[in-house]
């Protein structure tokens, strides 16, 4: 996690994390785990301070979340988590999410984000893949 | 000596409160929340260790056991990968409650002959709620370990019948306070409330399973204040006070997270709603892409949001 953010950084990109209340299952487990990765603590921001940056940044890198990306949350009334507050990464100019296959979340619900035009689908062990990615990042130069 | 080593020992166990306090506010903020965990250690050192000097400690050596046992246990839960602490701690309230209830059962027995009736409503309130939260953190556990099915397992009239279960409880505990002697009610109370513990959280899906754990903290917080008062131990009281009320807060925060009410966290049976549509899994366009690609626009771009998930952590 923190080669990527480092490639990135490196490549004079801008990377910050947005992280949603419930990320990582419980309040502040998210913060923990990436500051376990040295990821420093200003590039962390809760959800309410990031959501108006998505319409500005050029890609949402969705890693191994789900339901708090969801937006039938905000658009589908008959949706089981509607209303729930979300991470808007739809709003992005481009989405990647990363996610082993195309089975629901936590939650057990379907997420049309994936099916938008501006999405890409990233499928492989999370892990994996963002080795990968750092890797063609490297080679790039 | 000058003062009295009875007056030592309240004075270590006030420093303890306010340690424990103190861990409370620095653990608000990532900055300080190291700070945090160590005053909140060298509180619970310090109560341990008043505790142990107090003048009705007869005998070291099955304290010296339980200390080894404990220890045995606790290092081990403490190595857990991150990413584990929710059912780690599930299973930590676990033994806080059975630690609880069985001081409580204790207690009833030890003091029968002489019990008062506000002493019997304490003990059974205390003895309940540990047995509920024992049975109910090892069924999160169980669940957020992927032991149990994640689903939520319901049926008809489920909570009409955890309901009946509850009241049930209550009635054999209210007998009890009415008659102390009934020395054979006692494990059947035990039985109702982790009967009812186990139904509580049976019903409840995974994704909820932390809002649940805690408020199973909150319980185990406020089993400890009843012993606290049983005891008549202050620092337990404050030390279970306080737990209880931070997990209880806890529990709302995340329940406002997802936009949800307390009850239909409880009784909502979340989770299992995604069989109602099984029309709609048409087959809609779901464009791929390989790392190349990925990192070509990741390269070129000015700014990159990371979301990072559960799936994440477990990578």
């Amino acid at each position: 996690m923190l080669e990527l953010y480092d490639a990135l950084s490196k490549k004079g990109v801008e990377v910050k994390f947005g992280i949603h209340p419930v990320a990582g299952r419980m309040p502040g487990h998210m913060n923990v785990l990436l500051a376990e990765a040295d990821i420093p603590y200003d590039k962390l921001l809760d959800m309410d301070a990031v959501n108006p940056e998505f319409p500005q940044a050029d890609v949402a890198l969705v890693i191994g979340a789900n339901d708090v990306t969801n937006p039938a949350a905000r658009s589908d009334p008959s949706s089981p988590i509607y209303g729930m507050p979300i991470l808007d990464v739809d709003k992005a100019r481009t989405v990647m999410v990363i996610k082993r296959s195309m089975s629901p979340g936590f939650a057990g619900i379907d997420n049309p984000l994936y099916y938008l035009d501006r999405t890409m689908m990233l499928f492989g062990d999370a892990k994996v893949f963002v080795g990968d990615i750092v890797r063609e990042l490297g080679a790039g130069h | 000596m000058s003062l009295p080593s009875d007056q030592l020992i309240q004075i270590a166990y006030i420093a303890a409160i306010a340690l424990f306090i103190l861990a409370l506010k620095w653990l608000s903020s990532p900055a300080t929340a190291r700070h945090g965990v160590l005053a909140g250690e060298v509180g619970a050192v310090l109560a341990v260790a008043a505790t142990l000097t107090e003048s009705g400690v007869i005998e070291y050596r099955w304290i010296a056991v339980a200390l080894a046992v404990g220890a045995a246990i606790g290092v081990p839960l403490g190595l857990v990968h991150m990413t584990a602490v929710p059912q780690r701690t599930a299973l930590s309230h676990a033994f806080g409650a059975l630690a609880a209830a069985l001081v409580g059962g204790a207690e009833y027995y030890a003091r029968l002959p002489h019990l008062t009736r506000f002493e019997m409503g304490e003990i059974s309130l205390e003895v309940i709620i540990g047995s509920l939260t024992l049975t109910g953190s090892l069924i999160a556990a169980g669940k957020l370990q992927e032991i149990l099915p994640q689903r939520p397992i319901t049926y008809r009239g489920q909570n009409l019948v955890s309901l009946l279960v509850l009241v049930a409880a209550v009635a054999v505990a209210v007998a009890l306070v009415i008659r102390p002697e009934q020395t054979r009610l006692f494990p059947v109370m035990v039985m109702v409330a982790l009967l009812f513990g186990a139904l509580l959280v049976t019903p409840i899906g995974g994704a909820d399973m932390p809002t649940v754990i805690s408020l199973l903290n909150s319980y185990t917080g406020l089993s400890a204040a009843l012993l606290g008062f049983v005891l008549n131990s202050k620092v337990l009281v404050v030390a279970g006070a306080l737990d209880g009320s931070s997990g209880f807060i806890l529990s709302v925060i995340m329940c406002k997270a997802m936009n949800r009410s307390f009850s239909n966290v409880m009784f909502g049976a979340f989770g299992q709603v995604q069989a109602a549509a099984p029309g709609t899994k048409e087959e809609r366009t779901v464009r791929s892409a390989s790392a190349e690609e990925a990192a070509a626009i990741l390269a070129s771009a000015n700014t990159v949001i990371i979301a990072p998930g559960y799936g994440m952590a477990v990578a």
